[in-house]
């Protein structure tokens, strides 16, 4: 394993334009969540894949302009693939044009390549991938994530969202109660 | 590019277009690749249109398959045609008719000889919500048995095996593919170790063919092992005498009735 794993979503994306490889990075950290975050939607591991294809394209395209954005790459990248499932249902089809744009090569996936797309979704859905975004408020959902999910300290979270560390606490210990009221309430 | 591994693929497909991103205006890129594209592009994206365009509808597509074949308040009547292969050879061909509704099924089996070509009937089961009666069906019996259905026996039942399948979420939809020279949708599966296939005209969901194969001996340049049902035809029934009578529990004639059982089978 090289070093960019141990890197933050954050310099990986900023390096991507000099380091090919840190978006690889990115996308292998983030590809399971996105593709179950689909597949939960769709129920298809075709257009989910498709669907996940599209989202790191477009993360690809603005993987430059990531600094200047308020949001955690984590909820970034949910934001791509939540604005790509509705543009989806509206228009009836994936957009494809990022893809276009990179140039990127349509894929034929064989049966076998979607038993892997699907045990892929499926090993995201079994460790708890749950969608904060849909669950919790945006901040809470932010601070959950970094916390639980990218296991960084208060300190972290709070640069990243821009407040005190008494607060990041404060949203991450709200965004778990409401988490586990939510799990309670399911039979 | 056929790929058995789409995601390790992707990423080396994105990260081989990082090149293509840094440092580039957006527009100043699309244009830079929009123009040697050229023609080469259109193809691609006809291509694009066929293959995402049928999957847009994939969750509907798994719902007009599943309405077809339950019979809500009607009755459906169903012809299909089992074949079993082992290693690429026929050693099992059955024919089936079936009518059935939400509460009753009438299902009369032949089996034809591989080899002969000749039919025998070897099983006639009439089931309601609460008893099921399997007949002898004369000379040449293969199996009667007065059990309930299994939603997962595959062979015997690839409606219920479908339900079955619908019902726990785990259908999806994987392209569309040509099946004996018809244009269908592919609802694919993965359960017990086997690979279902349940073929689809794309319009409307009405069913095919389906093919159930042991995922451990799918591989690329082997012999078919598993079984391909055709169904021969399809009709939602008028209900009126005629299909009402289909679902007596009268056997037909010379039929031994050999055991009646209590039946646990869940309603369609």
């Amino acid at each position: 394993m090289d070093d960019s794993e141990q890197r933050s979503d954050e310099e990986l994306l900023d390096r991507t334009a000099v380091e090919p490889e840190a978006f690889g990075a990115f996308y292998r950290r983030h590809v399971a969540n996105v593709l179950a975050f689909f597949y939960r939607r769709t129920s298809d591991s075709q257009l989910a894949f498709d669907l996940t294809a599209e989202t790191f394209a477009r993360a690809l395209e603005h993987a430059g302009s990531f600094r200047a954005m308020a949001q955690p790459p984590g909820a970034w990248i949910y934001a791509i693939a939540r604005n790509l499932l509705t543009d989806s249902y509206r228009r009836g089809r994936v957009a494809d044009d990022a893809r276009r744009r990179l140039a990127l090569e349509p894929m034929t996936v064989t049966d076998l390549g979607f038993e892997r797309v699907e045990a892929a979704a499926d090993a995201a859905s079994e460790l708890g991938a749950v969608d904060l975004d849909e669950v919790l408020s945006r901040e809470q959902a932010g601070a959950v994530r970094a916390r639980v999910l990218e296991d960084r300290s208060y300190e972290q979270i709070a640069q990243q969202l821009s407040c005190s560390p008494q607060v990041a606490r404060q949203r991450v210990s709200r965004g778990l109660r409401n988490l586990r009221r939510r799990w309670e309430k399911q039979p | 590019v056929i790929t058995d591994d789409p995601i390790r693929d992707l990423e080396r497909q994105l990260v081989g277009a990082v090149p293509r991103t840094a440092g580039a205006p957006r527009q100043a890129s699309r244009w830079r690749w929009a123009l040697p594209a050229g023609a080469a592009c259109v193809a691609v994206v006809a291509g694009l249109i066929l293959w995402i365009g049928g999957d847009a509808s994939a969750p509907s597509m798994a719902q007009a398959a599943y309405a077809r074949l339950n019979p809500g308040g009607g009755i459906i009547e169903l012809k299909y045609d089992s074949r079993f292969y082992d290693g690429g050879r026929l050693y099992q061909h059955a024919r089936t008719e079936v009518w059935y509704s939400a509460g009753h099924e009438h299902t009369v089996a032949t089996s034809i000889g591989p080899r002969s070509g000749r039919d025998r009937r070897f099983l006639e089961v009439v089931r309601t919500a609460r008893q099921i009666r399997s007949y002898e069906s004369g000379a040449g019996t293969i199996t009667v048995q007065a059990n309930c259905r299994v939603p997962h026996t595959t062979t015997g039942d690839p409606i219920a095996y479908f339900e079955s399948l619908y019902r726990s979420h785990r259908i999806s939809q994987r392209g569309t593919a040509t099946f004996d020279g018809r244009r269908v949708s592919r609802l694919v599966a993965a359960d017990a170790g086997q690979q279902f296939v349940f073929f689809v005209t794309a319009e409307s969901g009405e069913p095919v063919a389906m093919t159930v194969r042991p995922l451990a001996l799918i591989a690329r340049g082997a012999r078919f092992t598993g079984t391909v049902v055709r169904f021969l035809s399809y009709r939602r029934l008028p209900i009126d005498a005629s299909s009402r009578a289909q679902l007596d529990m009268a056997p037909h004639s010379e039929a031994r009735l050999i055991e009646l059982g209590r039946s646990r089978c869940p309603q369609r």
